[in-house]
């Protein structure tokens, strides 16, 4: 899995590490202490690390390889190359078939760039990496990216107190597929052997 | 016509009834000699012991650990942090009903295989209605079905716990962080506690829990996951050998949903905290007075 730091959570937390390392430095020397209030300010926070998906930058083409798994494409292999003359192959039934696009009415150009197709755009026009992708969910995900920032949407493990440890969350498509994003259903974990079993007159 | 006068007939009668008597009284002790050592039998109540005495009792346990499990364990006591009370809170709207926080629970505090028990009972609630009469929490099928939605239950740490007011011997109390604890040691299994929950939140050990070598959790904490012995109360303790320490629960980590947000409710600037002031939330059975430090919440 490839991490990557939250940058608006990393630049805080190593400047604070700084100040605290500066302020520690000062005190050893003999130096007057910083103000109470600033080195409380100062306490140092762990770092939130985001979790990329496995095959980010890469299209499953729906083949099969000769091992046996998914034949996987990285964008790179054909776009990238700028200029792209598309207009003189039909790259989409070849090597794209296998998506199928189930994210409202969003066509393939409102989240990928038209002219560097190994990035994504965002709404201004400003491109992006396929790792600052979920810059791009919360354009439109205003509350769940509320929520998220938050903690209180998409998993996380670690710390609950980021003075002692730090936590490693899911970046959004880690969970919800880019192409079709909803969740579907998954099987249960096996109920306790003691469950109160449904009451008679329930549906 | 004796040598013996009556008087004395009767003073060894009366001696060899007394001594009957004592033996029989005694008997359970010295029944009890085979897995009950007589350090164990005279040990102080938990919050009596000093750093001698709570430092043998977890070698014991450990030993036990090691004797009847055949799993090197390590036991520690984490007492609770100043400025610390935990909350948690549950968000309705995300959570898929996949019990994986349960599983976690079920590993993570070393429960009883056999009866793949857990402190989370998640509950299969039909939309528009929070009637746990017409719940279903042994559904297994694949999750979510439509027009049901999910409601874990486990412990709801009460600010005001009446599984803690009944309990007739004091073996069960509420820590300075909110979380009720109970020493193993000191209960003696009359289910009062459970009968006293609203949130059936309490399990009774009815067996002495089956745990192969190899799955026990050998990171353990003497008031929360360490193999509990046949016969006593036990409950969810937020993970208090985790979150004492400031990891998340392990129910939390497991869930994929991110529906669960844990942390410190004196500290404004936790999850938890916004949560509270920027959700809409609830507390289950509101009216019963029990002040839970568990909620729940819709994403609106």
């Amino acid at each position: 899995m490839a991490t990557s730091t939250f940058a608006a959570e990393a630049l805080p937390v190593r400047a604070s590490l700084l100040l605290l390392t500066v302020t520690a430095i000062a005190c050893a020397r003999g130096t007057p202490h910083a103000e109470p209030e600033a080195v409380a300010a100062a306490v140092a926070r762990y770092p939130i690390d985001i979790r990329l998906p496995d095959g980010l930058g890469e299209l499953r083409t729906g083949q099969v390889r000769p091992d046996g798994r998914p034949e996987r494409v990285a964008c790179v292999t054909c776009h990238g190359h700028a200029p792209e003359d598309l207009a003189s192959r039909n790259p989409t039934a070849q090597m794209h078939g296998a998506i199928r696009l189930n994210h409202g009415e969003l066509p393939c150009l409102a989240c990928h760039d038209r002219s560097r197709r190994n990035n994504l755009h965002l709404a201004d026009g400003r491109r992006l990496a396929f790792d600052e992708v979920d810059t791009l969910c919360r354009q439109c995900h205003g509350s769940q990216a509320r929520d998220y920032a938050h903690g209180a949407h998409g998993g996380m493990t670690g710390y609950w107190d980021r003075s002692r440890g730090g936590r490693v969350r899911n970046a959004c498509v880690v969970c919800h597929a880019p192409h079709a994003p909803s969740i579907v259903g998954v099987y249960p974990a096996p109920p306790p052997l003691d469950a109160p079993a449904a009451h008679p007159e329930a549906g | 016509m004796t040598n013996t006068p009556r008087r004395t007939h009767l003073k060894v009668l009366g001696a060899s009834l007394g001594a009957a008597a004592f033996a029989k009284t005694v008997a359970p002790l010295v029944e009890w000699s085979a897995d009950m050592d007589l350090d164990e039998f005279m040990q102080r109540h938990y919050r009596e012991l000093d750093s001698n005495a709570l430092a043998d009792v977890i070698s014991r346990h450990e030993f036990s650990a090691r004797d009847e499990y055949g799993a090197d364990v390590t036991i520690r006591d984490v007492r609770p942090t100043p400025g610390v009370v935990f909350g948690y809170a549950l968000n309705l709207s995300i959570c898929i009903g996949c019990r994986k926080c349960a599983e976690a629970c079920h590993q993570e505090n070393n429960h009883d295989r056999r009866s793949h028990q857990s402190y989370i009972r998640v509950f299969e609630m039909s939309a528009g209605s929070i009637d746990f009469h017409r719940g279903n929490a042994g559904y297994d099928h694949p999750v979510p079905a439509p027009d049901k939605y999910y409601m874990p239950v486990q412990c709801q740490q009460c600010e005001n716990p009446p599984c803690v007011s009944v309990c007739p011997v004091e073996a069960t109390w509420s820590e300075p962080d909110g979380i009720v604890v109970v020493d193993y040691d000191w209960c003696i299994g009359c289910r009062y506690c459970e009968a006293a929950c609203p949130y059936h939140a309490r399990r009774f050990n009815w067996h002495k829990p089956e745990i192969p070598a190899d799955e026990v959790n050998p990171n353990q904490g003497l008031l929360s996951n360490r193999i509990r012995p046949q016969g006593v109360m036990e409950k969810c303790t937020f993970c208090l050998h985790r979150t004492r320490q400031g990891q998340l629960p392990a129910c939390l980590e497991a869930c994929p949903t991110g529906a669960r947000v844990f942390g410190n409710l004196l500290d404004p600037e936790s999850d938890i905290r916004w949560v509270l002031a920027n959700k809409r939330v609830f507390v289950l059975k509101e009216e019963l007075g029990t002040r839970p430090r568990f909620f729940y919440f819709f994403d609106v």
